[in-house]
Parts: C-alpha cells; sequence; structure tokens
C-alpha cells in the first residue's frame, strides 16, 4: 500500500510538471502569427546582398530606429517586383495607402528599460547575431507569442521557458543584461539602463 | 559606467539667483520633458509634482523696502551619505557612480516615502494618482523617459534622457565620451535668463567647477554635509545668508508630503 | 488490481500536485508576470516608438513671433525649444509657448461648433451641427438691423484683410480693430507727430529705459530679445528704470523701483518733464523745436516734485536723481504698455509718456524710438481701421470675434456696452471654451496653435519690420473650421463675392512681395544664418524657404529727428484725484496670456496650481499690515466687495504689497486635466470697474474674512 500512496503522490508531481512545462506555457501566451510574411534570407542573401544595418538603421544621433517603416520597404518594392503573394500584400495593402505594417516585435522591451544598440554594436563589438541568432537569414517569421499577463513577447523572458540553456543571452530581462555586463567586467549604476 | 578606462563625471549646476526672474519656464520645460503628468482637479501644492519648483523667498522687510528672490529647488544630488539612498529599504536610490546622478528607479519603488521624509529639499515627490494626459497629449509624451505609476515616488534626475541621448550620439561617432554640449538638461536649455549653468564639476577646465569656487557662490544646508552638487550664487549677503538658516515656514502650506 | 479511490488518495495526489507545482514555472512566472504588468499597466500610458525628428515652425499664441524648434515622435510634438540665434527670439521661449504643442489637445479644446440657448444663469451649452451654424448666423446678419461688427485683435494679419474685404460686402458691417496695448506709446506718438510711419523701440542701442508698469521681463514684446538685452546688462550698460504700483518681476529686476502711487503715472512723468525744464537740463536744440515752448514752460511750473510728492509717493529728490539720470543716459526710451491683466492707461497718461519721450529727445535716434517700414505687401494695421472705442454704445447687433488675441485682459464689460441690449448676437471663432466664448451666442471651433498655416508679423515693438509663417507641426483636429473657411461659408449664405484664393496661396503672394522688395535678412532656422533676401534665386525659392523655416528681417532705415512739435499743456492736478486714502483699492494685475481670454497648456499647472510660483484668479495679496487691521491669515478665505459685484477669494500675504492695495490675479483658473469644470461664474476682472476711458485699474474694494 506505501508503493501506491507513492504512485499517487508522484503522479500529482507529474500531472503538476506537465500542466507547469506543457500546458502552462500554451495557456500563458497566445500565438500571433505576423501581419505579413516577410523572408529575411532573400533581402540579406546572395539575390539582394543587403547588409542588416541598411533596413535596421542606427541615426547619427545614436538612434536605432528598429523595424524599418514602410517608407523603406517602399524605395525597392513601390510596385511589385515578384510573384510573391507576400509582396502583393505589401504593395497593395501598405506601400500604395502608406499604411505602417502592424508588425509584432519579438525583442520589445518595457517603457522603463533603456537600450542602446549603438553603443553595444559600435563601442561594444558585438555583432547582431550573437543576440538575434539565425534571425537575419530566416526564411520566414516565427509565430510571435505574447504573455497574456505582462503583454511582452515571449522572446523577453527565455523563448526556450526553463532559461536553462547553454546559450548565453537567449533572454533579455534584467538579469540577462546584468549578467553579460558583469562577465565583460562592467559595473553600471541602474540609471545606465533605465529610463 | 565605472570600468578603469573610463572617465568619472560628477554632474553639478550653478544657479545665479540674482538672475532668475522667477518666469516658470525651468519649471514647464522639466515636466515636459520628464513626462511628469499635469494637475487634476484635486491636486494641490502638497500633492502636485514639480521636480523643478521655484520658490519666492523674501527678505521679509516691509514695503517698498521689500526684496523678493526666486530659488529654484530640486534634487540637489547629494554626494556623501545621501540621505534618499540611506533610507531607501528597497534600493530603490543610489548613487549613479559613473556621473554622480542620484538615480530613482521607480519600479523598484514601493511607495513608503521615507526618502520624502529624509530628503532635507523637500525635493521628492509622491504620485498619489495614476497620471493622466488628455488623449493627444499622450501621444506627445517623451520616449525617452518612462511616465510612472501610482504609488512611487519620482524626483529630479538632470534628465537622464537627455544623457543617454548623448551617449548613443557619440557612440555613433565611435566615441565614449559625451560632447559636454549634447548634454544639457531641459531646465537649463530653457532658461531665458541663463541664470543655470550646467557641467562637470570632476573636470578642473569646466565653467561649474570654476564658478563653484567664487566667494559669493554657496550650497543650501551644506552644514549637513551631504555635499550637495548644485551650487547657488548670489552677490545679495541677505541670500546668502539664507542658505544656513533652517527654513521657517510662514507660508503654511509648503509642506509636502 | 481494483481499487476504489479513497479521500486519502485525492488529498495524496493533490499535495504531490502542489509540490510538483513549485517545480514548474507557474508560481514565479506568474509573480514575475505580474509585477511586470503593474508596471507597465494601460493606467501608466505606453510612449510612442517611431522616428525622432525635428520640425521648425513659429508661435502663433501672440505676435512676438518666436522660433520654434520642434522634436517630434512619430511626427507628434514631444519638446519645444526655441532657435538658437534667432533675430527676435534669441532661442527663448516663454513658459507658455514652451507648452503650445498641448493646446491642440487641452481637455477644454471645441471641436464641433456650440451654440448657447438663453442668455441668463440657466443657458445652457449644446453642440449644433456646422451647416445650421451658418444658416442661422447669415439669417442673423441679414436681418440686423443695428450693426454688424467683426472684431480683430490682431489686426494686420492675411486674415484681417479677409476680415475686411467680407464686412465691407455688409450693410452696416464695420471691421473693428483692439489696438495691442504693447504699441500704445508708438502709437501716441503716431498720433502726436501725425506721421504714418509705424515707429519701434530701439532697445538693442539705448541706455535707458524708463518703463512706466510695463512687465518688460515678464513675457512682453518678444520675450527673448528683453531677457538677452536684461542678461546682458552689465556689458551693455543699459539701465532699467521701472515706475509701477506693485514690485513686480521687471521691478525686482530693475536698477530703480519707483513704487508710484496707483493711478499717478503720468503724475509722475509730469513732475519729470518740471525737473527737465525747471533745471534747464533739456537740450537748446529740442527747445527750440517746440512750438509751444513758453506756454508749456508756464504750464508745467504746477508740476513741481515738491507741490506732486505727496500724491505720487515719490519724494522730491527721487525724482531730481531720477530726471537727471534720463538726461545723462541718452538715448533713452519711455515706454508704457501696462500689465496684462491690470489693462491699459487712460489716453492723458499715455499722452505725458509719449510727450516725454519728445522732450527728451529720443523719437527718431538710434537708440530711442526709431521709424521703421512696413512689411512688404502689408499695410500699417493701426492707421487706417476703426478702433473699437470708436463705436457708439449700445449699437453693434451682430458681433464676430475672432480667436487670435493679444495677450492681455478683456473685460465682457468692454464688448458689453457696445451692443444693443436686447437680441445681440455674439460669434465667437474660437478653439476654446474660454471666457470671450463663454459669453457668445455661437462659437466656432477655429483651427490654431501649429494645426494651420498662418502668417505672422511680430511684435510692434520691434526696431525693424519682420516676417514669418508657421507651420503646422499637430494634425488637424477634424471637424475644426478654420477662419477663412467660415468667412467664405457665410458669404456664400448671404451671396456675397468672396476670393476664391486658399490661405497658402495668399500666403505665397506676401512671400513674393517680399522677394520683390530685395530688401532685410532671411533667417534660417536649422542652421541659423541669415543672408541677404537678393541671394535666394525666386520667389519660389524663398516660399520653399519659409516652409523649412525662416524669418525675414528688414533692414534699419535711416533715421530724422523731428523738425516741430507741440506739447499738450491742458492736463490738470484734478485728473489724477483716483481713490481715497482711506478706503482699499483693488488693483488686477495678470501674466500675458494667462488671464483668461486664451486657455494655457494643462502642464501649467506647475506654475499656478501646483507651486506658488504665480497666483492663479482668485488669489489676492495684501500687506501684512493690512492683513492684520482686517484679521485675515495666509491661505484664509476672504469675501471680496466692489460697487460691480462681490466673490470669495484666497488671501496671500505678501510684504511687496503696497499696505492698503489688493493685488488681484486676474487668471488663469485652475483646471486639472482630468474634468471639465463649470467656467467661474465671476471673475476679479467682472468685479473691477470700467471707467469712461477704458482703464479698470483702480476699484474701491472692501474685503472681510468670510466664514465658509
Amino acid at each position: 500500500m506505501k508503493y501506491q500512496s507513492r504512485v499517487i503522490f508522484g503522479s500529482g508531481i507529474i500531472f503538476s510538471l506537465i500542466i507547469g512545462w506543457f500546458f502552462f506555457p500554451m495557456v500563458l501566451f497566445k500565438s500571433e502569427s505576423q501581419p505579413l510574411q516577410y523572408n529575411h534570407k532573400i533581402h540579406t542573401g546572395e539575390q539582394a546582398g543587403i547588409s542588416c544595418e541598411d533596413c535596421h538603421v542606427i541615426d547619427t544621433d545614436g538612434r536605432f530606429h528598429g523595424i524599418p517603416t514602410v517608407a523603406k520597404c517602399a524605395e525597392c518594392h513601390s510596385s511589385q517586383l515578384g510573384t510573391s503573394e507576400n509582396e502583393k500584400i505589401l504593395v497593395e495593402q501598405y506601400v500604395l495607402p502608406n499604411l505602417e505594417i502592424p508588425w509584432r516585435i519579438y525583442s520589445l522591451q518595457p517603457d522603463n528599460a533603456y537600450f542602446s544598440h549603438v553603443t553595444h554594436v559600435r563601442l561594444g563589438q558585438l555583432k547582431c547575431e550573437e543576440c538575434h541568432g539565425t534571425h537575419g537569414s530566416s526564411e520566414q517569421l516565427r509565430i510571435f507569442q505574447v504573455n497574456r499577463i505582462s503583454g511582452y513577447s515571449r522572446d523577453i523572458w527565455n523563448a526556450s521557458f526553463s532559461g536553462m540553456q547553454n546559450k548565453s543571452r537567449e533572454g533579455m530581462k534584467m538579469d540577462d543584461c546584468i549578467q553579460c555586463h558583469e562577465q565583460r567586467g562592467r559595473k553600471d549604476g541602474c540609471i545606465a539602463c533605465h529610463k | 559606467m565605472n570600468s578603469s578606462n573610463e572617465k568619472k563625471s560628477r554632474y553639478g549646476m550653478i544657479i545665479d539667483l540674482d538672475r532668475c526672474n522667477g518666469c516658470g519656464a525651468c519649471t514647464v520645460a522639466c515636466a515636459i520633458e520628464n513626462n511628469v503628468p499635469p494637475a487634476q482637479n484635486k491636486t494641490n501644492i502638497k500633492t502636485g509634482i514639480t521636480w523643478m519648483q521655484v520658490y519666492h523667498v523674501s527678505n521679509n522687510e516691509s514695503f517698498p523696502k521689500s526684496d523678493t528672490v526666486f530659488v529654484p529647488m530640486f534634487c540637489q544630488q547629494c554626494e556623501e551619505e545621501t540621505p534618499c539612498v540611506t533610507v531607501c529599504p528597497q534600493n530603490a536610490v543610489e548613487v549613479d557612480p559613473a556621473t554622480g546622478i542620484v538615480g530613482q528607479i521607480p519600479q523598484r519603488c514601493l511607495g513608503c516615502r521615507y526618502c520624502m521624509a529624509a530628503c532635507p529639499y523637500h525635493a521628492r515627490y509622491f504620485n498619489w494618482w495614476d497620471p493622466q494626459w488628455s488623449e493627444g497629449m499622450k501621444k506627445q509624451l517623451n520616449p525617452d523617459v518612462a511616465p510612472r505609476m501610482r504609488g512611487v515616488v519620482e524626483k529630479c534626475n538632470f534628465c537622464q534622457g537627455r544623457l543617454h541621448a548623448a551617449k548613443a550620439k557619440a557612440a555613433a561617432q565611435g566615441k565614449k565620451e559625451i560632447d559636454p554640449v549634447e548634454y544639457i538638461p531641459a531646465c537649463v536649455e530653457s532658461c531665458p535668463m541663463q541664470a543655470i549653468t550646467f557641467g562637470d564639476l570632476a573636470d578642473e577646465t569646466s565653467t561649474v567647477s570654476q564658478s563653484a569656487k567664487n566667494k559669493d557662490t554657496f550650497r543650501f544646508l551644506s552644514r549637513l554635509g551631504t555635499e550637495p552638487k548644485v551650487h547657488f550664487h548670489s552677490e545679495k549677503s541677505w541670500v546668502r545668508d539664507m542658505a544656513e538658516k533652517t527654513l521657517t515656514r510662514s507660508k503654511k502650506e509648503i509642506v509636502h508630503g | 488490481m481494483p481499487k476504489t479511490i479513497t479521500r486519502r488518495d485525492v488529498l495524496k495526489f493533490v499535495g504531490g500536485s502542489v509540490l510538483g507545482t513549485f517545480l514548474t514555472p507557474i508560481p514565479w512566472k506568474l509573480l514575475d508576470d505580474t509585477a511586470i504588468w503593474t508596471q507597465n499597466w494601460s493606467l501608466t500610458p505606453p510612449l510612442s516608438h517611431g522616428p525622432i525628428s525635428n520640425k521648425f515652425s513659429v508661435c502663433t499664441l501672440c505676435p512676438a513671433g518666436c522660433a520654434v524648434k520642434a522634436r517630434c515622435v512619430a511626427g507628434m510634438p514631444y519638446m519645444l525649444s526655441g532657435v538658437a540665434h534667432h533675430p527676435l527670439s534669441q532661442g527663448i521661449l516663454c513658459p507658455r509657448g514652451l507648452a503650445g504643442h498641448h493646446l491642440s489637445f487641452h481637455p477644454y479644446r471645441l471641436t464641433v461648433p456650440h451654440k448657447f440657448f438663453g442668455k441668463d444663469e440657466n443657458s445652457r451649452l449644446s453642440a449644433i451641427v456646422y451647416d445650421k451654424t451658418s444658416k442661422e448666423i447669415s439669417k442673423h446678419i441679414i436681418e440686423n438691423k443695428g450693426s454688424v461688427v467683426l472684431l480683430d485683435r490682431q489686426p494686420g494679419r492675411i486674415i484681417s484683410s479677409i476680415y475686411d474685404q467680407f464686412i465691407k460686402n455688409i450693410p452696416n458691417g464695420r471691421y473693428v480693430t483692439f489696438n495691442p496695448p504693447e504699441e500704445s506709446t508708438l502709437l501716441t506718438l503716431q498720433k502726436i507727430t501725425d506721421t504714418s510711419t509705424p515707429l519701434g523701440y530701439d532697445f538693442e542701442y539705448t541706455k535707458m529705459i524708463l518703463s512706466f508698469g510695463t512687465p518688460l521681463l515678464d513675457g512682453w514684446g518678444t520675450p527673448g530679445r528683453l531677457m538677452k538685452i536684461f542678461r546682458e546688462k552689465k556689458e551693455n550698460g543699459i539701465k532699467l528704470i521701472q515706475v509701477e504700483h506693485r514690485q513686480s518681476r521687471t521691478a525686482l529686476q530693475a536698477d530703480t523701483w519707483i513704487p508710484v502711487q496707483p493711478g499717478r503715472e503720468g503724475l509722475f512723468a509730469l513732475t519729470l518733464a518740471n525737473i527737465l525744464i525747471s533745471e534747464k537740463l533739456v537740450p537748446q536744440n529740442i527747445i527750440r523745436s517746440i512750438n509751444n515752448f513758453q506756454a508749456y514752460k508756464i504750464f508745467i511750473e504746477q508740476f513741481a516734485p515738491e507741490l506732486t510728492c505727496e500724491k505720487t509717493g515719490i519724494a522730491a529728490g527721487v525724482a531730481r536723481k531720477i530726471a537727471l539720470e534720463l538726461i545723462q543716459s541718452t538715448p533713452s526710451i519711455a515706454c508704457s504698455g501696462s500689465d496684462p491683466g491690470g489693462g491699459p492707461f487712460d489716453e492723458q497718461t499715455e499722452q505725458i509718456i509719449a510727450e516725454l519721450n519728445l522732450l527728451l529727445g529720443n523719437v527718431g535716434r538710434t537708440g530711442g524710438i526709431v521709424a521703421k517700414r512696413d512689411v512688404p505687401g502689408y499695410k500699417n494695421p493701426s492707421a487706417s481701421h476703426t478702433n473699437w472705442k470708436e463705436i457708439p454704445d449700445h449699437s453693434v447687433q451682430v458681433l464676430i470675434i475672432d480667436s487670435a488675441d493679444s495677450g492681455y485682459a478683456f473685460p465682457w464689460d468692454i464688448i458689453e456696452q457696445k451692443l444693443i441690449p436686447t437680441n445681440n448676437v455674439v460669434i465667437s471663432l474660437s478653439p476654446f471654451l474660454n471666457e470671450i466664448a463663454a459669453h457668445a451666442d455661437y462659437i466656432i471651433p477655429s483651427a490654431v496653435y501649429y494645426e494651420t498655416q498662418q502668417d505672422i508679423i511680430p511684435s510692434s515693438s520691434s526696431s525693424v519690420a519682420s516676417f514669418s509663417v508657421s507651420f503646422p507641426l499637430n494634425p488637424k483636429r477634424k471637424n475644426t473650421i478654420d477662419n477663412i473657411d467660415f468667412i467664405k461659408n457665410i458669404s456664400k449664405e448671404l451671396g456675397i463675392p468672396a476670393s476664391t484664393a486658399t490661405f497658402e496661396e495668399l500666403l505665397k503672394e506676401k512671400v513674393s512681395a517680399i522677394y520683390s522688395s530685395r530688401r532685410g535678412l532671411i533667417f534660417t532656422f536649422s542652421d541659423g544664418q541669415s543672408k541677404r533676401t537678393t541671394e535666394i534665386q525666386s520667389a519660389d525659392d524663398l516660399w520653399k524657404t519659409f516652409t523649412e523655416g525662416a524669418t525675414w528681417v528688414d533692414d534699419p532705415i535711416p533715421q530724422h529727428t523731428l523738425v516741430k512739435f507741440s506739447l499738450n499743456t491742458n492736463y490738470s492736478h484734478k485728473a489724477f484725484d483716483v481713490g481715497q486714502a482711506e478706503s482699499l483699492i483693488l488693483v488686477p494685475y495678470g501674466w500675458r496670456g494667462t488671464v483668461t481670454t486664451s486657455q494655457i497648456s494643462p502642464i501649467m499647472s506647475k506654475v499656478f496650481q501646483e507651486s506658488e510660483l504665480r497666483s492663479f484668479a482668485g488669489t489676492v495679496s495684501i500687506n501684512p499690515m493690512t492683513a492684520s487691521k482686517l484679521n485675515l491669515q495666509e491661505s484664509d478665505t476672504a469675501f471680496l466687495k466692489t460697487e460691480k459685484g462681490e466673490m470669495n477669494v484666497r488671501i496671500k500675504i505678501d510684504n511687496a504689497v503696497r499696505p492698503g492695495l489688493i493685488e488681484a490675479a486676474v487668471g488663469p483658473n485652475l483646471n486639472g486635466v482630468d474634468a471639465k469644470d463649470e467656467l467661474q461664474s465671476t471673475t476679479v476682472l467682472d468685479l473691477c470697474k470700467v471707467q469712461n476711458n477704458g482703464t479698470w485699474k483702480i476699484t474701491k474694494a472692501t474685503l472681510s474674512k468670510a466664514y465658509v
């Protein structure tokens, strides 16, 4: 009987683990698809050969412009170049009426966090891939997962949920920032990264 | 940022009280720059938020010998034994090692208001309500400064949003040091009489460290030994004498918290 | 091994689950996410994300013409600042201008036409349809039996000429202006010397300014220009003597403050004239140019300092010292241009001050009062039009009031006395429900403040003509109506001809007139550089320069001193017998642009409501001696009563107030960003007696403790 009671107790634990590790993330995060698909690989690869900073501009004031505006797209796609369905949507629904595309941003930080791309890229000599991985050569955009409570992207917490990866800089929370800064021997005050 | 290869700054100000004519431009520019919400109907002088508050101080002589000086009062950025840092149970305040700015992280604040009681200058303000702007004004908020929520304390931080912007601009040119002209707080920029000088006190050659040595330059309540980094200047001796007086509250409403 | 599940088994399972939960992210993640949510919940608005850009424009809140640099996020301005080295504003904006971009979204903003039903205390404000409004207004204009008047308080703009054209086509129609009080001395001088040449103050090169209550350092003229002159006064050697009954901000910064008795400014000016003549301080060449010198010499004898000192409250010795200083530091300027809340001086005082300039030889002289030219394509507005004062009392049936104001108080009494008492119709072209609009029958929500293009012929007080164009920074609010479209619409309803030109076409016309004149310099905002107008290739290029932010500044013209003039010899002591020593005197004061006819940004609460830097409406300051006599204390509520009415006020005790005076702040009313309060029924201006000469500086009053 003792054995059986352990099984029941253990299955309770297993039940929670399944709920917590499998179903909880499904409930906590809402999956949303991007308004249209975008193929980074075509743009950055040999076909077009654009670099990251051509579209994701850092201007002379050191401001990172993030996702380019539709005007940037229109520089090439003022009319349809190819035959893809997504390009047709881009031209017809956004470029011609001059509407901004409501992209969901994977790495959008809360308003009180300050992150300077230019400092990390120009002074810290970090490559885009070190933080953003293979996003620049991806063929399509991942499903965007938004936290139902905090309203932020899953990428901020950590895409893999356990936060136990070997890969560094997987998440983009304060602890991740501090960890990386400490590895590089930097000690910063609070206001260095808070606004 | 104080890794050994970087310069340590100590930002400070000199305010020429003889020039200040109490127009209020600094107060307004400060509130706009730092996304401080406008008053609500119920807000009064005790519950309002004015990071930069300009006080009238009278020489207490009778008309027509009366004289009034306008004293802009805001966080004096105490360097030593900083009272608010000492008392904060949340570590929500610290003296930034790289700049000397007393930084407040509102998200960390639990709203006990101990710091407000500790501040000798009454320079800290509490958010009694959720901030409110009209619909269109919400789109006119400064993108470099996060608005604060109800129940936290806030105060002047020498426009750290502008410091971030200046650092980013320097970084864009591959420089670690900012160009001093790029980092000017909103009150300094807006003062029509140019009564406020801002700069690095750690830099011996800067205008502020030169003027800080002037015999007519003083600091409020310097006897407390908190080494504030905001200096004042006046050629009127009654104004300078006021600096060490404990404020007698003839105006009974000016008591915060 | 079939077995029934016991209660014990369930508890074990639950126990296991609870323990297991702690091994999952559920509690930790929920805690963390909830914390993040509280930091970013919707009660704190999210920030805009978008490209940061700089736009340039010109502030239109008053006629000062200050250049504005707007930092914008996603196209919306979020921080305004001055444009460095701008020839007029010198990189400075006043507090009101710093927050000008908020006005488009002011909680009091009207975006649909409104009508007041009923004219008594129970009147009700309701939104109405625009088409219906214009039909109703046209009907009133057609049926009018008195006159139709269009009141323009900022004459000389493009829209002013459109108003003028429109009203000329209406029977009994009159275009009426109300001259900005800042110009009063200059206009009086024009009248005395019978010239149509516009005049200006050459503050930059003067040595001494004798100001009669002019708030030179508190928002007067183009603030940046004066602030620059005064902050450099040690280097440029300018001295300021402020003759004012109260210790205003300007008096505090002045080299000498002459605390004259209220209403006796003119008498003090006459005293100075007496000293100049009797002590033979006036140079011979000036004496020779006075037509009636002998008569004037005899006349002025009655104003010897010993005879006036009791009334003015200024010792004879002080007056002598000032007169001597005046004659020693030439060129000098004597100016009036009273407090924005306190209202204008009477004509007689204005004339005395203007004549003092003639006596000192200030007119037509660099560093004094200089002649200037009109802006090409514009006519000097003050000369040709009917002034509000000239309208017969109780003759106006339909009154249209333009939205622009000069930032100065404008008591409703002044309007009311010209209206036909019954069946009058007042139409206010106003974006806000403000003091004047609250008295109107129809309120047409005009689009202003960085929403439309506007021409600016900056402050008349400047020493040379200049011109700027204000371009929109904010998107135009839906359903608001441009003043030009309102006029076009009414013209159509009435079947009278109206120009079909758009506002931009009219602006371009003015710009090409400037281009053809080949005069002056163009200052561009983006680089802070000036170049000759002649260096620009074409009128179209000049227009393009304006769209990117520019100001045109005329060249100074050669000055000629006046050949001959006469001085008035019919003032008497009696005219200065105002107020009695034993009663309290109510003197209103205010800050330009906040004296209830204009709106200010809600953020201005930092200066009024959330600090004691400036006083809001309903605050009165009294001397401690007055207070102890009346048994009043700081922050008490008191009852203020004049022959015109009564109201509750808040007491502020201030050493700097003259005993026996009640200094009353005219505006603004306190209103938070969250709710629309009812407009205050009585303001201090309603309590002030508007005299026959158009002043409301002094009113007898009583003050007693209110028990509420």
